[in-house]
């Protein structure tokens, strides 16, 4: 107990160290820079987080950025942008990404009661609570899982992709075969390249830039960025128009946010916890405290029609969840969501592999400067938010003629500065065609890259894992790890089949919903 | 005027499809451009081996006489010949090892008065390949190049990585300082020597399993390879577990998933949970004083992870001996040995033919162990 103690101090006092790093005036500037693209990235119809950071990382690698600095700045995007898709979500009941899906219910009533002002504001609220509460949580979870983390092995290794990969194809998406059917496709793409145990040359057609493999940035770019504008592009066509509703004053009383502070503080915690869950991410969160609220304070069956407590509840839980998967990103390398994702993919760019080593112990500069970062741009987003709303909403005016290109034109020109390769440019393209094919067919596209990024490990840690036990298949399931993460990716797969077949309700196209995207 | 923006940003994504394109046609060109390239190596190569057999024929008579000139030409060459504008190419990113290479190298040649601002271009892509062919095809005949290499090098030419390109149509100039390989264990492993170990292996083969930071016929692999083929052992019945880098496998080793790994002394020097069973170099290396070679074992084969340079075919006479001279030089030097002993590498010195020789059979070597796995591209 004491030497737990005694580590929780020394956690504390590293992230006071990140806070010292992250508190120069640099940083501070990136922050805030970060938090207002994001908000815009968020506000704006089409582009979400995923596209925001994909897009903005290849421009901070040109702008010469040091990896601090960079995972400060394309955080502060990560939460601005949640923050700016609850703004649409109130404001337009077009939820600006898949977490903030459920805002809408009752966000979007309160708005169209003229009661935007508290959705928008209760909303800032309960995230900055959310946040702190997970930063908390981050620091408590992170670094004793990271210890147990070290000790895994490759079969360990495997198996905890298999859990990854089992949550993403079971929660994203309305169809688990669609889900498992992207998952499949990214773990294809990932054996492009230099095979790691035998040296041969895999699917690369004589291209000396594919021995390495196919660079993330660009599949995400592609997939993401490419497919949204075509979206879009189709949607303008058809003609199709979104209404807004107004705010004026952004503001709620202390009797409304007292109200409102029950659902606020269940909603941090749930949404920490499924955020620690390997490959959930904030719209399940979200989803569920949503779910959970409305089963315990609906006693007057006022969720759904404008409930304060409806805005709340979601909105912290999803940011607390954002907060709770970085548990799992940063101590076992799995993402929880398709930002998180990206941010891995970031991080390894970098020589920083989370699940291979105890990043905590290894590299704690960078990791509590991440953490503290992300915590600063929750404070930062509370403060900009009340004056700047209105702002915000005017970026909506912007007409799609402009943005869409100019989304077009900074993908491109991003993705060619990576590498300065052309091949590049043409493997953007074809995945952007793709990705808009795979939207019309409703297959998920986060789960395409979240298999792009874990495949390797994948493969890699089931051939080591066979070689190293003599080819004896058992050594996946020995030992008392092995058999818990293997039952819980049966679970995690089939569970939300079961319950809706037993509760004859669609709880999966709920989560699909909010999955689409994730 | 809603039609008008429409039109507008239909014709503005078609534009960039456009341009993506026109960047499309241009990668074809590079590509064609390449390939060209390639192919001329290839005939050049043709035409050199038709040249050493056209050599061979006289070659006795000429020896002599070029062992006459040679004394008076080193002299001449060193005044004769000064590079105008010398250019060291690290066939990777900026931060590895060969660009480590070119950099420290390139500041000394600089620092010593030998050469002009040596240029450090980083051209990475397909592990080197990119560069090579480059070279290969554009700059063949540029007596102010120089390349970092080392046995990865070596290895990928071997196993015709770099495509139509051989390792003897490049001039070897020189390696100086190199890491060397260890054959390391838990440090409560049952093996307390490495006689026990061997011992192990060749009473069966398959009961230990090794590991290391590169895939089967990689660096890391190769130290097993080069070792049961002096054993006369089957290589391909020893398990290899392949892991992301030595980091990677030293916590598969401690973890116990492997039983032996095969790493370098710059990644295990001074890691008490490890035990060290053999160095595999002639002499002891310093900071592993108590740990025995493989040759005063009794062994012959040697592991050194050597740091040198090499110059593309065309460089003259003069030139070729300017930079070996040069880099004989830099090895020599007080600051050599400091940055040398600042980034884990130990002494070595092998300079002109003596590491033409030494490299060429390096690669002949690693491609006959190379061909049971299937690794020899066609």
């Amino acid at each position: 107990m004491l030497s737990s103690l005694t580590a929780v101090s020394i956690f504390a006092f590293n992230l006071l160290d990140g806070f010292q790093a992250a508190l120069t005036p640099r940083n501070i500037a990136l922050a805030l820079v970060g938090c207002l693209l994001g908000t815009l990235i968020g506000v704006l119809p089409g582009i979400g987080p995923i596209t925001g950071v994909a897009i903005l990382f290849p421009i901070t690698l040109s702008l010469g950025l040091d990896d601090a600095a960079t995972l400060i700045l394309l955080a502060s995007v990560y939460y601005g942008s949640q923050y700016g898709g609850s703004t649409t979500s109130i404001l337009l009941n077009v939820p600006g990404e898949a977490s903030s899906v459920v805002t809408t219910l009752d966000g979007y009533q309160m708005a169209r009661q003229g009661r935007a002002g508290q959705a928008l504001a209760i909303s800032a609220i309960g995230s900055f609570i959310a946040g702190t509460a997970s930063v908390i949580g981050l620091m408590l979870f992170g670094p004793p899982l990271s210890e147990v983390t070290t000790r895994f092995q490759s079969p360990e290794k495997f198996m905890v992709v298999v859990v990854a990969f089992a949550t993403v194809s079971s929660l994203a998406g309305r169809n688990l075969f669609k889900g498992l059917l992207a998952v499949s496709f990214g773990v294809m793409l990932s054996t492009v390249g230099t095979d790691l145990q035998t040296g041969v040359v895999r699917y690369t057609f004589g291209e000396l830039k594919l021995q390495e493999g196919m660079d993330f940035v660009v599949v995400a770019i592609g997939l993401f960025a490419v497919s949204e504008v075509l979206s879009l592009l189709e949607d303008t066509v058809r003609g199709e128009q979104v209404v807004f509703q107004k705010a004026e004053r952004i503001w709620v009383t202390s009797k409304e946010f007292l109200f409102s502070l029950g659902a606020i503080l269940r909603g941090s915690v749930i949404g920490f916890f499924v955020g620690l869950l390997p490959g959930t991410g904030a719209s399940v969160a979200g989803f569920m405290s949503y779910g959970l609220e409305k089963r315990l304070s609906d006693t007057e069956g006022t969720f759904g029609t404008g409930d304060i407590r409806g805005v709340a509840a979601p909105e912290s839980a999803n940011n607390a969840a954002a907060g709770g998967s970085l548990v799992p990103l940063l101590t076992l390398g799995i993402p929880g969501s398709g930002t998180t994702a990206v941010l891995l993919g970031i991080l390894i760019s970098m020589g920083i592999r989370p699940g291979s080593g105890n990043v905590f112990a290894e590299t704690p500069e960078l990791i509590w400067t991440l953490i503290a970062s992300m915590y600063i741009g929750n404070l930062m987003l509370l403060l900009l938010n009340f004056p700047l709303v209105k702002l915000f909403v005017k970026i909506l005016e912007i007409p799609t003629w402009f943005l869409m290109p100019l989304i077009l034109v900074i993908s491109y020109i991003g993705v060619y500065s990576v590498n300065n390769s052309s091949l590049d440019i043409t493997i953007m393209t074809l995945f952007g065609v793709l990705g808009f094919i795979f939207r019309r067919l409703e297959v998920p596209l986060a789960p395409i890259l979240m298999g792009l990024i874990l495949g390797d490990d994948l493969e890699q840690n089931f051939r080591r894992a066979l070689v190293a036990s003599q080819g004896d298949y058992t050594t996946f399931i020995t030992g008392w790890i092995n058999i818990f993460v293997a039952l819980l990716a049966i679970v995690v797969l089939f569970l939300p089949q079961i319950l809706s077949r037993v509760r004859k309700t669609d709880i999966k196209s709920e989560f699909a919903d909010a999955g689409a995207e994730v | 005027m809603k039609q008008w923006t429409r039109a507008l940003a239909l014709l503005f994504a078609l534009a960039m499809v456009a341009a993506a394109c026109g960047a499309d046609d241009a990668a074809e060109n590079a590509v064609d451009e390449a390939t060209e390239a390639v192919e001329d190596a290839a005939e050049d190569v043709m035409e050199d081996d038709g040249e050493e057999d056209a050599m061979e024929d006289d070659g006795e008579e000429d020896a002599m006489e070029e062992e006459d000139a040679e004394a008076e030409e080193t002299d001449e060459s060193a005044a004769g010949y000064a590079p105008g504008s010398p250019e060291c190419v690290a066939p990777a990113d900026a931060g590895g090892g060969w660009d480590f290479t070119c950099r420290s190298i390139g500041q000394l040649f600089e620092d010593l008065g030998l050469t002009s601002n040596v240029v450090v271009t980083n051209q990475p892509g397909g592990g080197g390949g990119v560069a090579f062919a480059d070279v290969a095809g554009n700059r063949a005949d540029n007596s102010d190049l120089v390349i970092a290499a080392s046995p990865a090098t070596a290895i990928r030419f071997a196993q015709n990585q770099y495509t139509g390109l051989e390792a003897a149509q490049f001039r070897w100039i020189g390696a100086i300082g190199a890491d060397f390989g260890v054959v390391a264990v838990p440090a409560d492993s049952e093996f307390e020597t490495f006689e026990q170990l061997i011992e192990a292996v060749q009473a069966d083969p398959t009961s230990v399993v090794f590991g290391g930071g590169s895939p089967v016929g990689g660096q890391d692999h190769f130290k097993v390879l080069l070792l049961s083929q002096e054993l006369g052992i089957d290589p391909a019945a020893i398990p290899w577990v392949a892991y992301d880098g030595g980091g990677e496998a030293q916590s598969a080793l401690l973890g116990g998933e492997i039983a032996v790994a095969t790493l370098d002394v710059s990644e295990t020097i001074g890691n008490e949970d490890l035990r060290i069973l053999t160095v595999m170099a002639e002499d002891r290396v310093p900071g592993m004083d108590d740990v025995p070679t493989t040759v005063e074992l009794g062994y012959e084969t040697i592991f050194p992870i050597w740091r040198g340079l090499l110059a593309p075919g065309g460089m003259s006479d003069e030139a070729y001996d300017f930079w070996v001279d040069a880099l004989g030089q830099v090895e020599a030097s007080p600051e050599w040995a400091a940055a040398r002993e600042e980034n884990g590498l130990s002494p070595l010195r092998l300079l002109g033919d003596d590491f033409q020789g030494f490299a060429l059979d390096a690669v002949g070597d690693f491609r006959t162990l190379s061909e049971p796995f299937g690794l020899v591209a066609e």
